[in-house]
């Protein structure tokens, strides 16, 4: 199953690669995890198995590799994600910051091949 | 008129007349207080007044205190309530100007020629903004009426029209009104010079380091100061159009328009010429009764020269003419003081003084925090013993004012400093407020009124601000009370149930004493079930924490248990508290502070093998810095098999009990208060809170363990120890207040289990001890009621809960590395858990090791050093 968020830069580049990040049972519901794929830290989330969203994990705003420690949530319908260590609140598939405009949170596409994620990263 | 004014007590022995001669603020607010309580108990069944105000303006009374809102448009300033000039028995002559008293026959002429007797007269003839005897001063203008400021604005205008530049006004007179003229004729684009005699602004309200912030302020504002001289000359052309000003210190200012603003002048040339007494520097002369020396005559507002001098303030001006009414309607009130408090009206630029403030009384203590480089400054001047309020200055930020200035001859109930803002960046300390204390000086509104007005005491109960302003008639003039009149309508509102609304986020509509209650009586136990009964969406970063805090104090149950996990802050769910970096603090529970050497030891070995920075905390712990997520839990372990636990600094939830080293060794000490703070650390640990709190043990009186600034402090007494509750430091301390003395250690305990469940059950989420208990109806005296006396039947409950909580309590730390499936959640990274958690610089500074800067990190000639397990600069970020 697949969940794009995809954003514009994420588009406009030229090559990607899907990456194998972890079986799906590895993650327990709505408690964020790390991956490291290719040097790139990038939080997992997952919602229920059909929804399973990716953002990097490097706060955009202090610079540390905390976002999969945040608190998943929801701000009207949009799936959120809170910083833990300032908590500006991020939409989960967009990147948009909800509470400090302009900034933005990277995020990756996911799919779920045979019971495992993998994220879409630009080669 | 139905009768004829012009004789006396025409309409028969029980009517008489009452004169008023002036129709500004001080003879509305007589007129009104006349027209509201004169409902006529004399012989007759009617009102004992007939009443005419002789008014020289051409306006009925209208709020000069609000004069330069006319600046800027044509706004109605007509004081309200209007309705007394529609009674039949009250007449306001407009346009008509009194010229003559005669205190014999007990008559008044007017400029037209007429003439009218009284039976009692009043001057509220106020005064005039004086311009000095200097050359060309007919050229000069003022600030004082309708007419001055219209004018004004106009001239200013066309100013600029005419010369195609701003207008250039010279301002003379850097006291409060000065400021204000100079400050709007500014916001009309002139260009304004202010001249002001003294060495800095204010002069007469502040003291030279709240002058100089202010001055920084309104040199800000592109206003041209002149201190320390004042105008000798306006110059002026064939014409008669002002070209300059000349100062006294030969400087000469192009200038198109000159406006006086150096003081007022107490109109009492009829009560001169009348033979009234009046004072050496003018104004008529009253006493406490506000009577003059002529029977019959009294004088009120800035005519008034009381204890020799005249205000030009309108809040002595409004209790002068309630306490004519009260007499002459057959009371016997008195005015006692001026309350010369003062707020500057000008936009951007907070100014305040109040009672004694440049604190010449003896023996006072004045706390000063200034940064004249931001343009602020503020000062508390208190008694001696630094307790009670006797003034008080603020430059800058003014935001404290309106708090404290009702609480003026009290008692602080916190350290003076915690009231300045601006030391500490917060917002000011809340104050209990007295029900008599004033909150609105310009009309003499009491905290207690406006509570009654809030619930329905008098009438229809004000549920929002504008109807309890017109109704209380607080904050209807000068406005500087109107932040403090909102607080005490939300803070009553709040107490009686009613609105304000208390949702936890958007996701839950109730407040958490609410969920709180709802989860206990539903038995709930998972945040599904919880959103899906009580709320609606998928909770976030408010509510979830919330409701996780509301199951762990329920159930006692490991806080990563059962999905919880994902509820968390990010503290809590790792156990440990997150630094900035995204690394983590370690801090293991150090009972009371007291600590072997052979731990001491362990926690020294464990701090080098892992290179963690080590400070000694606040509360008599001890922290580690600087922790990566996946070394945590061998970091823990080594701790656990030394027989530490975790001491929950994450949590919010008990954090240390600090105690003194008491009778043990302290030759004052009454009581073992280390085994005391032992214990009561081992009862309460791991108990989760709205907010986190402390504890403090002291061992006698002397206080050396500073119990009382803590949410429950405990003082040895030659009897037992007496508890005190509602204390914390931090942004607003607060002073814990004693809830029971000389308790025995039984007693003791009993009264902080329920003292501790009853918070929980019914605070607000992140709600400290001190504001529950500020917002509980009632106080601490409720809170007494319920801990000791029982009066709601909840004690044995409250008390069942606490057991619940001590039965269950588990170490997290040691159930954490007892189970696999919790272990992994502390993996650095899902897919490559051996690969440590990356990018944590360090640098070296006084033997130990902290994160660098970013302009360290930034300069390759920074030297990173890694601790023994601590990878050197990191590879992926
Ligand atoms: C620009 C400005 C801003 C102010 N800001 C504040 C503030 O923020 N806070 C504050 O507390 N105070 C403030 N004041 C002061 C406040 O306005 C006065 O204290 C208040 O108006 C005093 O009221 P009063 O009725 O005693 O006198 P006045 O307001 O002076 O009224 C007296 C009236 O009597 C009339 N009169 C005089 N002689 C005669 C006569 N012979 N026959 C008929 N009529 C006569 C006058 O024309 C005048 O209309 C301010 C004043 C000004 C000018
Ligand atoms: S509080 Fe009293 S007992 Fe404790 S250390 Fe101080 S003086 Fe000694
Ligand atoms: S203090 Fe001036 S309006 Fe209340």
């Amino acid at each position: 199953m697949t969940l794009t968020a995809t954003t514009a830069a994420h588009a406009d580049a030229t090559s990607t690669v899907w990456l194998r990040a972890c079986p799906v049972d590895e993650l327990e519901p709505a408690f964020g995890e790390a991956v490291l794929l290719r040097g790139r830290q990038i939080a997992l989330f997952l919602i229920s198995p059909e929804e399973i969203y990716a953002v990097s994990n490097i706060d955009p705003v202090a610079s540390a590799p905390v976002m999969a420690r945040g608190i998943v949530g929801s701000r009207g319908d949009r799936r959120t994600i809170a910083s833990p260590l300032h908590k500006e609140v991020y939409d989960l598939s967009s990147g948009e910051c909800l509470t400090e405009p302009g900034v933005m949170l990277e995020t990756f596409p996911t799919r779920v091949v045979g019971g495992v994620i993998e994220v879409e990263v630009t080669g | 008129m139905p009768m004829n004014p012009s004789l006396p007590s025409a309409a028969g022995p029980s009517r008489r007349q009452l004169v008023i001669i002036g129709g500004g603020p001080a003879a509305h607010r007589l007129v009104d207080a006349i027209h509201s309580r004169d409902t006529g108990t004399a012989q007759g069944g009617g009102p004992r007044f007939d009443v005419t105000v002789i008014a020289e303006e051409p306006h009925e009374p209208y709020d000069r205190v609000a004069l330069s809102r006319r600046l800027t448009g044509d706004d109605d300033l007509t004081l309200q309530p209007r309705s007394p000039w529609a009674s039949d028995r009250i007449e306001v002559r407009t346009g008509q100007r009194a010229t003559a008293v005669d205190t014999e026959a007990r008559r008044v002429t007017l400029a037209d020629g007429s003439s009218i007797g009284y039976d009692e007269l009043v001057f509220a003839t106020g005064s005039s903004a004086p311009v000095p005897e200097i050359a060309g001063a007919e050229h000069a203008r003022v600030y004082r009426t309708i007419e001055d400021v219209d004018y004004l604005r106009a001239e200013v205008i066309r100013l600029a029209e005419l010369h195609g530049r701003p207008a250039r006004v010279a301002v003379a007179g850097g006291g409060l009104l000065g400021l204000e003229a100079a400050g709007g004729l500014a916001t009309l684009g002139a260009e304004v010079d202010l001249v002001h005699s003294g060495g800095w602004l204010m002069s007469a309200q502040l003291d030279e380091g709240a002058g100089q912030a202010l001055g920084r302020l309104i040199a800000q504002t592109g206003i041209t100061l002149h201190l320390g001289t004042r105008p000798q000359q306006v110059l002026a052309d064939a014409a008669g159009r002002v070209t300059a000003v000349r100062l006294g210190n030969t400087r000469t200012l192009p200038s198109d328009l000159v406006v006086f603003s150096i003081g007022i002048r107490a109109r009492d040339e009829l009560a001169v010429a009348a033979g009234i007494t009046t004072g050496e520097r003018g104004g008529i002369v009253i006493g406490t009764d506000c009577r003059t020396s002529a029977p019959h005559v009294w004088a009120i507002g800035e005519v008034a020269n009381f204890e020799g001098s005249c205000t030009g303030l309108v809040a002595p001006a409004n209790a002068m003419a309630e306490v004519v009414a009260d007499r002459l309607l057959g009371g016997d009130a008195e005015f006692t003081s001026v309350d010369d408090a003062t707020k500057l009206k000008l936009s951007g630029v907070d100014v305040a003084s109040f009672g004694d403030a440049k604190g010449q009384g003896e023996n006072v203590l004045e706390i000063v925090f200034a940064d004249p480089a931001r343009g602020l400054y503020q000062k508390l001047v208190v008694s001696d013993d630094a307790r009670t309020l006797l003034g008080g200055i603020f430059v800058g930020d003014a935001e404290p004012y309106s708090a404290l200035r009702p609480l003026l001859g009290r008692e602080l109930s916190g350290e003076p400093s915690s009231y300045l803002t601006a030391a500490t960046g917060a917002s000011p300390a809340d104050l209990a407020l007295p029900d008599d204390a004033l909150v609105c000086s310009c009309n003499n509104v009491s905290v207690g009124t406006v509570r009654e007005y809030v619930r329905g005491d008098h009438g229809d109960a004000c549920t929002d601000l504008a109807s309890l302003k017109s109704c209380s008639r607080a904050g209807t003039q000068c406005g500087s009370c109107v932040s403090l009149v909102g607080k005490i309508l939300t803070q009553e509102l709040t107490a009686a149930g009613i609105e304000v609304s208390r949702a936890m986020c958007e996701h839950f509509p109730i407040s958490r004493q609410e969920v709180f209650e709802s989860v206990r009586v539903l038995g709930l136990t998972s945040f599904d079930e919880i959103i899906g009964r009580l709320g609606s969406g998928h909770g976030c970063d408010i509510c979830k924490p919330a409701v996780a805090s509301i199951l762990a104090s329920q159930h006692s149950a490991y806080v990563l248990d059962r999905g919880l996990g994902g509820l968390q802050d990010t503290n809590d769910r790792a156990l440990a508290n997150m630094q900035k970096d995204g690394s983590y603090s370690v801090v293991p529970r150090i009972p009371g502070g007291e600590i072997t050497p052979q731990k001491l030891a362990v926690i020294a070995q464990v701090a080098s093998d892992y290179g963690l920075y080590t400070k000694i905390t606040g509360g008599q712990r001890i922290d580690l810095f600087g922790a990566r997520l996946d070394q945590l839990p061998d970091i823990w372990r080594r701790l656990v098999d030394a027989g530490f636990e975790s001491g929950q600094a994450y949590g919010k939830s008990l954090r240390n009990v600090k105690s003194c080293v008491g009778s043990t060794w302290c030759r004052f000490g009454v009581q073992d208060s280390v085994a005391m703070a032992i214990n009561l650390e081992l009862r309460y640990r791991g108990l989760r809170a709205p907010h986190k709190f402390k504890f403090g043990v002291s061992g006698c009186a002397r206080e050396c363990a500073e119990a009382r600034g803590k949410d429950v402090g405990v003082i040895a007494t030659e009897l037992g120890w007496n508890m005190y509750v509602g204390g914390n430091g931090g942004f607003q301390p607060a002073h814990a207040q004693l809830l029971a003395s000389d308790l025995d250690d039984e007693t003791l305990v009993r009264y902080i289990d329920r003292y501790l469940m009853y918070y929980i059950r019914t605070a607000d989420r992140l709600q400290r001890t001190a504001r529950w208990m500020e917002e509980l109806p009632g106080g601490i005296d409720h809170v007494r009621s319920v801990i000791i006396d029982d009066e709601l039947g909840l004690a044995a409950e409250l008390e069942a809960s606490m057991a619940a909580h001590v039965e269950g309590y588990e170490d997290e730390w040691a159930a954490t590395l007892r189970d696999p499936e919790r272990l992994r959640r502390f993996r650095s990274f899902v897919n490559a858990p051996e690969s440590p958690d990356l990018g944590f610089p360090r640098v070296e500074e006084r033997g130990q090791l902290r994160p660098p800067t970013t302009e360290e990190l930034a300069d390759p000639a920074t030297v990173l050093v890694s601790g023994p397990t601590i990878p050197v600069r990191g590879g992926a970020r």
